[in-house]
């Protein structure tokens, strides 16, 4: 069974550069990209819900990807949120790929914290599912001898064979990490069996990755937001930049489903060329992004804005025989499902060619705003 | 569709083993914040007895006695906070020796007529042999067990069929599953692992009694 | 054998009186009574042929098995059960100013994709207000209730309680953060960032 029916997806050629984004409408987002002969990294994942398989996995499968070999970096720029479901599977497949996650302070306060949540699940089925990935890669990491990378400020997490290509991490700021430690050290003392992890502030910690994809740049902007410290969120990365960031990008994966605390100008006018290419997944779960004022925003910078799915909030519970739903409806109108929605955005660049622009692809429920 | 046969699911959880009653008492539960204290003050407590315990709250009835502690509900919304009521007290009786657990599921099925219920017993067992001897033979009881458990756990799973009268119908099957593990005999002082079962497989065990219960209906008793 | 004679049999008509609706099939309940410090088991007994109750006295157990002629019978059961039920696990996203909160459920007979609903304080019992918080969990079941006969659609919110509360729940689970801190030094050295 393909990604989806009725579509073939095909392979990229060694001297084209890819950025795929995979959006499912709230079971996950990922970004597949290609760095250029053969080599491949995978940030985040998602999965539908329905068969539980890992998106990416499907996607670099179905254009024959060597998965084992050619897979050579997975980031994970969340761990406790809805942004990497499948990644296990991932992960246990490309035996060659390095594993990235957000740098912490304590690295062991944090994997205390991770396999403490991890105690309470003990095999059910009902799990809080980023908790139980995040352990699986755990395992899988203390069995294969190749150490963590970290993701921090300024960190280059990979470089291509033909060193034509690089990731580096923009994101967490040692502010953000600090704050995440305090965190840590509270949901610890917290601990609790009746009660589900809830991070704060999950974004701050985000990974915004910078990919240099031969001539060109692209910037993966994950869910950091804004916040109201420089030392923190996009204001570290925009005050910070200079030694880094060689080339203004050309694309940009839009932070935080397009909230207005992923939103900064100076996004736009520092980091990106005039009428950068913007991607980004809509989040559809109590309420909805991104809203259209923010839509007009982007599109003021850009014409080239897409979406892997429509911004719909689905207001109805899940579909059910009629009793069911009417005893539902009357005591409570307010239940509604989060809709499995796959979109895809594929944007292609030959590598080499200085001159040459993206081209874009729709698929599935992508649409193009 | 199964879920839509059944009048009544009862769910009940049992663990053998060397108890002292006395201890689980509604007040107790309330104090270790198992149950709310209003509950426990609500609770129709039929007995308390250093070798007895017995109670019931509106959701749930328990009964302990030195080698015996059952809770059950038929009240589906409760299946899992009976299951974390049981777990909540084993973690505070945790030096409680136990050697057996059952998860038990009982559902309770009207037959739309005298006919349908007769066809049962015929559908069961090969009646007809025993007219030779008996001029109206019924099947009362009938017991079943698979003897080694498929996923290879020790204990058993076994299935009750018998007349029901607790359905509105006048005439009912009692379908009663029980799902038993126990612990092998060079097991002991893992009791916790027991407890821990009850936990890991009480989704499996909700799924499996619901695929029995709906195979013996579809095989034996639906037309 | 004892046969109870009527004056011991005074004791026990203390219990209640009671019969099936049509006579015949009786629930079957059992009834514990303490008399003279033993624990008397009384079940009501289907023998209609039983003329007179027999006791069975075996170490600290008196069986009585009760003819339903006299009319020694245990209480019927109180038909009290739920079916037809949907139900979800639930957890706490956000407690709202409005006496609301909003939560995420996972529906307990189909676990594929999410929902996500806001639920009234108001449904919350009183017992289970002290476990209001985010991230705490709970189960939500609509369905049918029957009560000793009368049928009525119900919704059940109830919050999940596996609480750590005294000093030996305390030790339990520094026990299993030392536990798990003890995995994780094994973890750590091998996984230590480049």
């Amino acid at each position: 069974m393909g990604i989806i029916v009725d579509i073939t997806f095909d392979k990229p050629d060694p001297d084209i550069a890819e950025v795929t984004i995979i959006g499912t409408g709230g079971y996950g987002e990922s970004c597949v990209i290609h760095m250029g002969n053969g080599e491949w990294a995978v940030v985040d994942s998602c999965f539908d819900p329905s068969y539980e398989n890992c998106l990416p996995l499907l996607y670099l499968k179905e254009i024959g990807v060597d998965i084992k070999s050619e897979v050579k970096l997975i980031v994970c720029t969340h761990w406790h949120d809805d942004h990497i479901k499948g990644i296990s599977q991932l992960y246990l497949n490309a035996e060659a790929s390095e594993f990235c996650f957000s740098s912490v302070v304590d690295l062991k306060k944090f994997l205390q914290l991770v396999k403490l949540d991890y105690t309470k699940y003990n095999g059910q089925k009902i799990s809080n599912s980023s908790t139980v990935e995040f352990n699986k890669c755990l395992e899988i990491l203390e069995q294969r001898t190749v150490p963590p990378k970290k993701a921090s400020k300024n960190n280059v997490l990979y470089t291509a064979r033909t060193q034509l290509s690089q990731i580096i991490s923009l994101s967490p700021s040692d502010r953000s990490q600090l704050d995440f430690d305090h965190d840590i050290s509270t949901l610890i003392n917290g601990f609790g069996e009746n009660k589900r992890i809830i991070i704060n502030e999950p974004n701050s910690t985000s990974v915004v990755l910078f990919l240099k994809l031969g001539q060109h740049r692209a910037i993966l902007g994950a869910d950091l937001e804004v916040s109201g410290d420089n030392q923190t969120g996009w204001l570290d990365i925009l005050d910070n930049h200079q030694n880094i960031l060689d080339k203004k990008s050309s694309l940009l994966k839009i932070s935080h489903h397009g909230s207005e605390n992923g939103y900064h100008n100076r996004i736009w006018l520092e980091l990106l060329i005039p009428n950068a290419i913007g991607q980004l997944t809509p989040y559809n779960k109590g309420y909805k992004l991104p809203k259209e004022s923010i839509i007009r925003k982007y599109l003021s910078h850009t014409p080239d804005l897409y979406i892997t799915s429509n911004v719909t909030l689905h207001d109805k519970p899940k579909t059910r025989d009629k009793q069911t739903e009417k005893m539902i409806r009357a005591f409570n109108t307010t239940v509604r499902e989060s809709k499995f929605y796959l979109g895809i955005v594929r944007s292609r660049i030959p590598l080499n060619d200085v001159n040459a622009n993206w081209s874009t692809e729709l698929f599935g429920k992508a649409l193009k705003l | 569709m199964f879920n839509d046969r059944f009048e009544i699911y009862t769910l009940s959880i049992v663990f053998l083993g060397d108890f002292n009653p006395v201890i689980v008492q509604p007040f107790w539960l309330a104090n270790k914040k198992l149950i709310g204290e209003r509950e426990a003050e609500d609770i129709d407590i039929k007995l308390i007895h250093k070798d007895l315990v017995s109670f019931k709250a509106d959701w749930f009835t328990l009964e302990l006695n030195k080698a015996r502690f059952e809770i059950r509900t038929s009240q589906q919304p409760y299946f899992e906070a009976i299951r974390d009521l049981t777990l909540g007290t084993f973690k505070f009786l945790k030096e409680t020796p136990i050697n057996g657990l059952g998860i038990n599921h009982i559902f309770h099925i009207p037959f739309r007529d005298a006919e349908q219920n007769r066809q049962l017993g015929y559908s069961l067992v090969s009646l007809d042999k025993f007219s030779g001897f008996f001029r109206d033979p019924r099947v009362l009881n009938l017991q079943v067990v698979e003897q080694k458990r498929a996923d290879g756990r020790t204990g058993n799973v076994s299935v009750a069929l018998s007349p029901s009268t607790e359905t509105t119908s006048k005439w009912g099957l009692a379908i009663n599953i029980n799902d038993n593990f126990m612990l092998a005999p060079d097991q002991t002082g893992r009791e916790s692992e027991l407890v821990e079962l009850l936990n890991s497989e009480w989704q499996n065990s909700l799924d499996r009694a619901k695929i029995i219960a709906d195979g013996i209906w579809s095989t034996f008793a639906a037309e | 054998m004892k046969t109870v004679t009527e004056a011991n049999k005074s004791s026990i008509l203390e219990l209640p009186v009671t019969k099936s609706l049509d006579g015949s099939n009786l629930i079957n309940e059992t009834v514990y009574q303490i008399i003279s410090d033993q624990i008397v088991v009384v079940q009501s007994s289907n023998d209609s042929s039983k003329k007179d109750a027999t006791v069975v006295n075996d170490g600290n157990w008196l069986d009585f098995d009760v003819p339903k002629q006299i009319g020694l019978f245990a209480p019927p059961a109180k038909k009290n059960y739920f079916n037809r039920s949907q139900k979800w696990i639930g957890h706490i996203l956000r407690i709202n100013e409005d006496n609301t909160f909003s939560a995420k459920l996972e529906d307990l007979n189909d676990l594929t994709t999410n929902e996500y609903a806001e639920f009234s304080l108001l449904e919350v019992s009183p017992d289970d207000h002290e476990l209001l918080d985010v991230g705490s969990v709970f189960y939500w079941s609509v369905g049918y209730e029957n009560k000793n006969g009368t049928v009525r659609k119900a919704s059940v919110l109830k919050f999940q309680r596996l609480p750590i509360v005294d000093d030996a729940e305390i030790k339990r689970r520094i026990a299993l953060i030392d536990d798990v801190v003890d995995n994780v030094d094994q973890l750590i050295k091998k996984i230590s960032w480049e």
